[in-house]
């Protein structure tokens, strides 16, 4: 059998880097037909593969494509703000092969056949694998429960109402019981309905100063033992996402430590910013779970060095210029995060002492396992979803050269070091840097 | 010959070079020798010692400078008490002072800004501030406009910018507006040419109720600083209170907050203020006891139960009123909830209240600051015209 030079690559002369095995050494690695078919020392050393693309990869990073599990992709819907194809080539170009989309559209995920459209208009894009999460409600209203196991065939990942939390305790508890029977992920995104509504920034001094409605972080630590109460009664696995509160964290170990299936993840926001960023009503820095106190920052930072949080997602939530030009309070919530996942992520390892592989696996293996992906890994038969890094490249994040269609984000001018050089989907290089030749 | 050519002419250097001395422009510096501008505290210093005290400040004061104001007021816009120094306050305060005295003897329509354009933009209702506005704009010569926008619509920020750009357009002087969202006016003012007057936005900051309540206590008490004032009532929902607490603070007051738990915000402590939820402790030793205007909706159990018990434990009568000091003055921004905040007996005791008094001074602190915000434009587009 001939072989075709379009679906064999030989990486040479990378440092691979994966977690999942705990492997992060010089070597070489070959992929075919959209898989990883070796990975070694010296593996070219006596014959160079036959008919492969060769890339010298000059000792940067090949790892495993990043895996975002908090995306919102604004399509269907809000088309204006975002869309598959433009959040794909942005996902791409923040190094990301695989992400998992909210179900906050409009129409909401809570059908099949808007999995069918979201599947569909993935296959047409054939940029980034996308993972539709369902809701848990109907309509996002927390009222009835959503054809679970219908959505799982149809392609459902996970289920959540997104930054909607549930506020019937009595639905969630039901919601935490039926998922059970299809072993099925929820995941929440913590907030006490009654104790965030109208608010707009975290609750505190700023807050009064600015004379805006505040969100205490006791809404978010109620909702997270709210929620773990619930569990240790039905089972079941439960992800908290947006982590951004030291007490939920303190509440979240606990439950790990007898033995509940809990884990949980936060965004790059909420460990690299406070809430200062608000400071003169600056509505780029409105989000939702809201950017917290400087000691909960330093909380959140703290956690992730030191291995308490599983997994960093971009929490991705586009918003147009005419979203954000408005007062504070009216002003939607949402940062775009794809691009700067791994710049602003970067920082745990460069002064937060964090291990390069640690870090990698938060937003690779990690979601992997979370999800039961076959990819996220570099595994001998797994999906070939790669990214080059260099992790030297010192460079500046320029809002008017991201990808997103909306370009909300509160890092314009951000120096950073580490640049994704190449994004490989399936086999298939899909992202090229300018810098990055081969 | 004014004195500082005189100097210049001793000095035998010329107009430019003492200019360079001094770091100001040329044009600015003809200004005050033609007695069309008065040099701030900052240049004026600079000017006595450059000349070794030859020139002193009453050289610039002359016949012609008569309707120029002194201005020590800084800012473009006046958006908050937040960041204003002393000496601004003092300012704006001072010609409001002299307003009133002009006022008394001869109260006659001044054209000094005949031509000029206010705009009053109330996205919420207002019957005090607005007339006050318009009253101080009229009595300047100045045209206004009340723009009254409807706030019945959900999405009533949507066209803001939209409505405040076509505005601009039209070229007004001064924009006052007025919305129940914190943080509006700063959002126009980087929008629009013209000087911006918060006339209330949301639980932020009313600036200029601040300012006629500074002026009202400063003309009877003769002085802010060293008094002790309290603030009593809803202080979380309260813009007046949050101007009121910055500028007292500013002003060198000790300031005491008043009220039941569920009405007190997080962080007074921040800005220097004490907290008291009890009204007997909070009063003892006050001079000044400023009550605010209870919300008819949070009256309803969601933060007190009712307005019969808030009257009970908050409400300011004669009783709770006697564990201030014996000369203690109340305040209040007005409209009065008569039995709720305070006892309608003690409200129209105009000995022991400043009631009217803060409506009448409201006048003339607004036209105060008209006349420092139109002031400052035009030196802006003075220097600007000069630098071209």
């Amino acid at each position: 059998m001939k072989n075709n030079l379009k679906n064999k690559i030989a990486f040479t002369n990378a440092r691979l880097i994966d977690p999942h095995s705990g492997l992060d050494e010089l070597g070489d690695l070959l992929i075919e037909n959209k898989e990883i078919k070796a990975i070694g020392k010296n593996l070219f050393y006596d014959s160079s593969p036959d008919n492969a693309l060769k890339i010298d990869c000059k000792g940067n990073i090949l790892c495993p494509g990043f895996i975002d599990i908090n995306t919102h992709l604004r399509e269907p819907g809000e088309e204006h703000k975002e869309n598959i194809n433009t959040a794909s080539e942005s996902a791409l170009a923040g190094g990301i092969t695989s992400l998992v989309c909210m179900p906050d559209t409009q129409p909401v995920i809570d059908q099949i056949p808007i999995i069918e459209f979201i599947k569909k208009r993935a296959r047409e894009t054939n940029g980034v694998k996308i993972f539709p999460a369902a809701s848990i409600t109907k309509n996002l209203e927390g009222n009835q429960l959503t054809e679970m196991g219908l959505l799982m065939e149809a392609g459902a990942i996970l289920f959540t109402d997104a930054n909607k939390t549930i506020k019937n305790t009595k639905v969630m508890k039901q919601a935490l019981t039926y998922a059970k029977n299809f072993n099925l992920l929820i995941m929440v995104s913590p907030q006490d309905y009654d104790l965030s509504l109208n608010g707009v920034m975290n609750g505190g001094a700023l807050a009064s100063k600015l004379g805006l409605p505040g969100i205490s972080k006791v809404a978010e630590i109620i909702q997270v033992e709210r929620d773990l109460r619930l569990l240790e009664n039905t089972g079941g696995r439960i992800h908290f996402s947006n982590i951004t509160t030291h007490e939920s964290m303190l509440a979240i170990e606990q439950a790990k430590n007898i033995g509940l299936k809990v884990t949980c993840s936060t965004a790059p926001h909420y460990f690299a910013l406070n809430e200062k960023a608000v400071d003169d009503w600056k509505t780029f820095a409105k989000v939702f779970p809201p950017l917290r106190s400087e000691n909960d920052r330093k909380s959140i930072y703290k956690s992730l060095v030191d291995n308490k949080i599983d997994i960093i997602s971009s929490h991705h939530s586009p918003q147009d210029q005419d979203s954000k030009r408005l007062p504070f309070e009216q002003a939607e919530f949402g940062i775009a995060g794809l691009e700067t996942l791994l710049p602003i992520s970067l920082d745990l390892h460069f002064n937060g002492c964090m291990k390069l592989i640690d870090l990698i696996d938060k937003i690779t293996n990690q979601p992997a396992k979370l999800l039961n992906l076959d990819t996220g890994k570099l595994k001998i038969n797994s999906p070939a979803d790669l990214t080059i890094i260099d992790i030297n490249h010192s460079n500046k994040i320029r809002l008017e050269e991201m990808k997103s269609k909306s370009k909300n984000s509160l890092f314009d001018q951000y120096n950073y070091k580490g640049k994704i050089l190449c994004t490989i989907v399936d086999g298939r290089i899909v992202f090229k840097s300018s810098e990055f030749k081969c | 010959m004014h004195a500082l050519d005189k100097w210049i002419k001793e000095q035998s250097i010329s107009r430019a070079q003492l200019a360079k001395n001094l770091n100001i422009s040329l044009a600015s510096l003809s200004r005050y020798l033609s007695g069309d501008r008065i040099p701030k505290q900052s240049i004026m210093q600079k000017i006595v010692t450059e000349t070794d005290g030859n020139v002193n400040p009453s050289n610039f004061y002359t016949t012609k400078t008569k309707n120029i104001i002194y201005n020590d007021y800084n800012q473009d816009h006046l958006l908050g008490i937040e960041g204003l120094e002393p000496s601004e306050i003092t300012s704006l305060l001072d010609r409001a002072d002299e307003i009133i005295k002009d006022n008394r003897i001869e109260p006659t329509i001044n054209y000094k800004y005949k031509g000029r354009t206010l705009v009053n933009l109330f996205f919420e209702d207002s019957t005090r501030t607005k007339t006050s506005f318009e009253l101080a704009a009229k009595r300047l010569g100045m045209d206004v406009i009340n723009m009254q926008i409807e706030t019945s619509s959900i999405r009533k920020g949507e066209s803001l910018l939209d409505t405040a750009m076509t505005l601009n357009a039209m070229k007004p002087d001064i924009l006052v507006i007025r919305h129940s969202l914190s943080g509006t006016p700063h959002l126009l003012a980087n929008k629009v040419n013209c000087a911006v007057i918060n006339a209330g936005d949301g639980q932020h900051e009313h600036p200029t109720q601040a300012l006629l309540d500074a002026l009202a206590i400063r003309r009877r008490k003769k002085k802010i600083s060293g008094l002790e004032i309290a603030i009593c009532g809803d202080i979380a929902h309260s813009r007046v209170a949050r101007s009121n607490i910055k500028l007292l603070i500013t002003m060198g007051a000790k300031v005491k907050v008043i009220a039941p738990t569920t009405l007190l915000p997080q962080g007074l402590d921040e800005y220097g203020a004490k907290t008291y939820t009890n009204m007997k402790e909070g009063l003892k030793n006050t001079d000044i006891v400023m009550i605010l205007r209870l919300q008819h909706e949070r009256m309803q159990g969601a933060h007190i139960p009712s307005a019969k018990e808030y009257f009970k434990f908050y409400g300011l009568d004669r009783t709770k009123l006697s564990f201030a000091k014996e000369n203690a003055l109340v305040m209040h921004p007005g409209p009065i909830n008569r039995g709720v905040e305070i006892d309608s007996e003690l409200a129209d005791d105009i000995n022991r209240t400043l009631i009217l008094e803060q409506v009448e001074l409201g006048v003339a602190i607004r036209m105060s600051v008209i006349e420092h915000l139109i002031n400052n434009l035009d030196n802006k587009k003075f220097d600007i015209t000069n630098e071209k």
